[in-house]
């Protein structure tokens, strides 16, 4: 499992109060298996990180037990205020919340 | 009242367990070119009846996987998906994976789901795959399924003939909904299709992500669900998830239809509820003329009852021979007429016991094109007299040796493509399994043309192991039997197919134990021939009854060789009182059964008694007794189970007098011997 990946702050410079950004590279399989592993991976997300990126380029395989993992994450760190974002493979991704009804959570507006 | 159904659990796993054996048949069969349509429907139809006894009876793991590849079956049938290779193969490890589960549960031990979801991922992708027109997909939610008839698929289902209801659906899973191979998202993709649905998740129940067990279900999900499909096909997609969850389905109110209506020139009546199917089709097959599920142990207790009375009738004979009198005749008559109709009784019996040799025959097309696939080779397996009925118990019994021989005509036996055509072979080897009766037994031969067995090679390991002295020379026929010795192999590379040293001496041990042999005919270059021959059945013998002093002893005639009477100068005592005697080109050893036995016999000195040549795990001897008596058969009773083991003994029987014989273990006596010569 790949820890987060802290972004490289713009310019390279060490301002004191930047927002601390993170992404989080979910790996190609994140079916029921290896879910208590991808948990371990989000729980890494410190909560003072203020921008989180969910990667899904690599993500091939996923189900119901991910996204309610995902939501859960998101729901948390949204709460607190942080931006969420996703890249990637996102019709699957978009067209498994909408059928779960997870899409409002999972873009961090519940 | 609440119906135990585990009473029906033996039934379910029985049927389901044929139904595999039927759909890896007809996989096996399939042409993937030009695919028989009756035999997708084969596959079709043992899947959907698995699916729904799984889903019955509780299996939900089961039901959920056979539920994603009936819908890979259906999309073959309705040919909106093509057989390939690819398919076949996933079809068949299906097989596999379906076997294990039902095995698991069986025995309720839990299934391993790791290897399940995996594969029923696969499934899944090609479906959506088909769906999507994508060739490689990344995922198999890639795309939502465009709207199709999905309970069409039975043919029973018409929309027009039903109005478009606006139906509220509250899922409210357990738990371990996920553990158990249940994915709600699959659930509402084929809802989706029905119809359009909108789906509301409860998340009150989810804890903060750094609490929660990811494998447990928190969520829960209030779906309504527009569509003109009936209320069986909505519950139809939830049918295997039942048991997991709270499910309530309910109609509101009647949507305005999106379409009129269509009339449909023939209507086709509503499906019946899932569960009433699968019913439907468990009651069908057990009105099927002429077939009905016994249990074993009944028909065991009706040929021990048969057993009982061909005894009873043998006493009343010889009791009836001395009869005198006016009634005399008549009581003759009635007693020939009795033993008419006992051995018509008895060979009734005894066929209720009897199963195709096809039961074992047909793991084999399997084996040999997965086993020619790994090792790279060509191998048409040809089956012939697979009708041939043998025993229940000689059948199990014989599945492992069959198993053994014909691993090894593949992986010995036939050669690689290119080595066969550099001998001027097809390049597609040929093992022919034949099963047939003659006799009262029968015949199982396996044959192969390949390269046959190395004869100097096998003399060379053979010597090189002191199994055979430097200067000595054997015939054809011994040095075919080295094979069956215990530890020996020619092969020069071992695999976790054959060539272990392991197995043909177990083969011959085991088709012993049924008291058969086996034999092997072999031409270097040409193939090899192996043939079994079995009793048809373990409940009666074929004997041949031995007087030894006041005792009778009953040796199998499938081990007798031959009987002869010696003379002083065909026997050679060596040392420790041992004695040998010349029999077609061997020494065999004397065992006298009154020293084995401690009796008092009628004849000692050799000439005054008979010698009975008899054969058992791949060795002879000649059994030293004072009379042949008769040839009969015999009914087997276990002296194990009503007594305890005897060396030298494999079972007892009753006599037409009523006093007991003892039936000779053969092999056991010529272990006994080979003991002793080793002391």
């Amino acid at each position: 499992m790949n820890p987060a990946r802290q972004l490289p702050r713009p310019g390279g410079g060490t301002d004191d109060s930047p927002p601390r950004s993170e992404v989080i590279e979910l790996p190609v399989d994140c079916t029921l298996r290896h879910i208590s592993a991808l948990k371990e991976q989000l729980c890494g997300v410190s909560d003072d990180v203020q921008n989180i990126t969910l990667d899904l380029r690599r993500l091939e395989r996923f189900d119901t037990a991910t996204l309610q993992l995902m939501a859960a994450f998101v729901r948390d760190h949204a709460a607190r205020g942080a931006n969420l974002l996703t890249c990637g493979n996102r019709p699957s991704w978009d067209e498994a919340a909408e059928l779960l009804g997870l899409s409002a959570t999972l873009a961090g507006r519940v | 009242m609440t119906i135990d159904l585990t009473q029906f659990h033996d039934a379910f796993f029985d049927e389901s367990f044929e139904a595999l054996d039927s759909m890896e048949s007809a996989l096996l069969q399939l042409d993937t070119g030009n695919p028989d349509p009756e035999l997708i429907n084969t596959i079709f139809r043992a899947a959907h009846s698995i699916k729904g006894g799984s889903s019955t009876f509780g299996f939900a793991e089961t039901a959920s996987f056979t539920h994603s590849l009936e819908t890979l079956l259906g999309e073959l049938r309705d040919r909106r998906l093509a057989v390939t290779h690819t398919i076949a193969d996933l079809l068949l490890k299906s097989v596999d994976v379906l076997r294990t589960m039902l095995g698991a549960s069986r025995a309720g031990r839990p299934i391993e789901m790791q290897s399940v979801a995996d594969l029923q991922f696969d499934i899944e992708l090609i479906i959506v795959q088909r769906d999507t027109g994508v060739a490689a997909s990344p995922s198999p939610m890639t795309s939502p399924p465009p709207a199709r008839p999905a309970l069409n698929r039975d043919g029973a289902v018409s929309r027009a003939a039903v109005k478009t209801v606006d139906w509220r659906i509250e899922l409210r899973p357990g738990p371990e909904f996920f553990a158990r191979g249940t994915d709600p998202v699959r659930i509402f993709r084929e809802l989706a299709v029905l119809g359009t649905l909108t789906v509301t998740a409860d998340l009150e129940a989810l804890p903060g992500c750094r609490d929660m067990s990811p494998e447990w279900c928190y969520l829960s999900w209030s779906l309504r669900l527009i569509t003109d499909a009936p209320e069986a096909a909505i519950r139809e997609v939830f049918e295997w998830v039942n048991a997991d969850c709270s499910l309530t389905v309910t109609a509101g109110e009647r949507a305005p239809d999106a379409a009129p209506a269509a009339p449909s020139p023939s209507p086709s009546p509503s499906p019946a509820p899932p569960a009433t199917v699968v019913a439907a089709t468990h009651t069908g097959a057990s009105q099927e003329p002429g077939s009905i599920r016994v249990g074993v142990e009944k028909l065991d207790e009706l040929i021990n009852i048969v057993g009982e009375l061909v005894i009873t009738h043998a006493m009343l004979s010889q009791i009836s021979r001395s009869v005198t009198g006016p009634a005399a005749d008549g009581l003759r008559s009635s007693m020939q007429q009795l033993e008419r109709n006992m051995r018509q009784l008895q060979e009734s019996v005894m066929r209720v016991r009897m199963l195709p040799i096809s039961v074992v025959f047909s793991r084999f097309p399997r084996m040999v094109r997965d086993l020619a696939q790994r090792l790279e080779k060509q191998v048409e397996l040809k089956i012939s007299g697979e009708t041939t009925e043998l025993d229940k118990t000689v059948l199990e019994k014989i599945g492992d040796p069959l198993v053994h021989l014909v691993r090894n005509c593949v992986d010995h036996g036939i050669e690689k493509p290119q080595q066969r055509a550099d001998a001027g072979k097809n390049a597609m080897g040929t093992i022919h399994l034949n099963a047939s009766h003659r006799g009262g037994s029968i015949v199982i031969e396996i044959r192969d043309d390949g390269r046959g067995l190395d004869h100097e090679r096998i003399i060379a390991k053979a010597r090189a192991r002191g199994l055979v002295g430097p200067n000595e020379t054997l015939s054809a026929e011994q040095v075919q039997e080295l094979i069956f010795l215990p530890g020996f192999s020619t092969a020069e590379v071992t695999t976790d197919v054959s060539g272990r040293g392991v197995g043909m001496d177990v083969v011959r041990s085991n088709i012993a134990d049924l008291h058969g042999k086996i034999e092997v005919q072999s031409e270097r270059g040409r193939g090899s021939r192996f043939q079994i021959t079995l009793p048809l059945t373990l409940a009666i013998v074929d004997g041949l009854l031995l007087a030894v002093g006041d005792q009778t002893y009953i040796v199998p005639m499938t081990s007798t060789i031959e009987s002869l009477r010696l003379t002083p100068s065909q026997v050679t005592a060596i040392a420790d009182g041992r004695e040998l005697f010349g029999f077609r080109d061997e020494y065999l050893p004397i065992v006298r059964l009154y020293k084995t036995f401690g009796l008092s016999p009628r004849a000692r000195a050799l000439h005054d008694g008979l010698v009975v040549v008899v054969e058992g795990a791949g060795r002879r001897i000649g059994l030293f007794v004072d009379d042949l008596l008769s040839q009969q058969q015999v009914v087997i009773k276990s002296l194990e189970t009503n007594y305890g083991r005897v060396p030298g003994i494999s079972a007892a029987t009753i006599l037409g007098d009523g006093s007991v014989a003892l039936i000779l273990d053969v092999a056991d006596l010529i272990r006994m011997a080979s003991r002793r010569e080793a002391a």
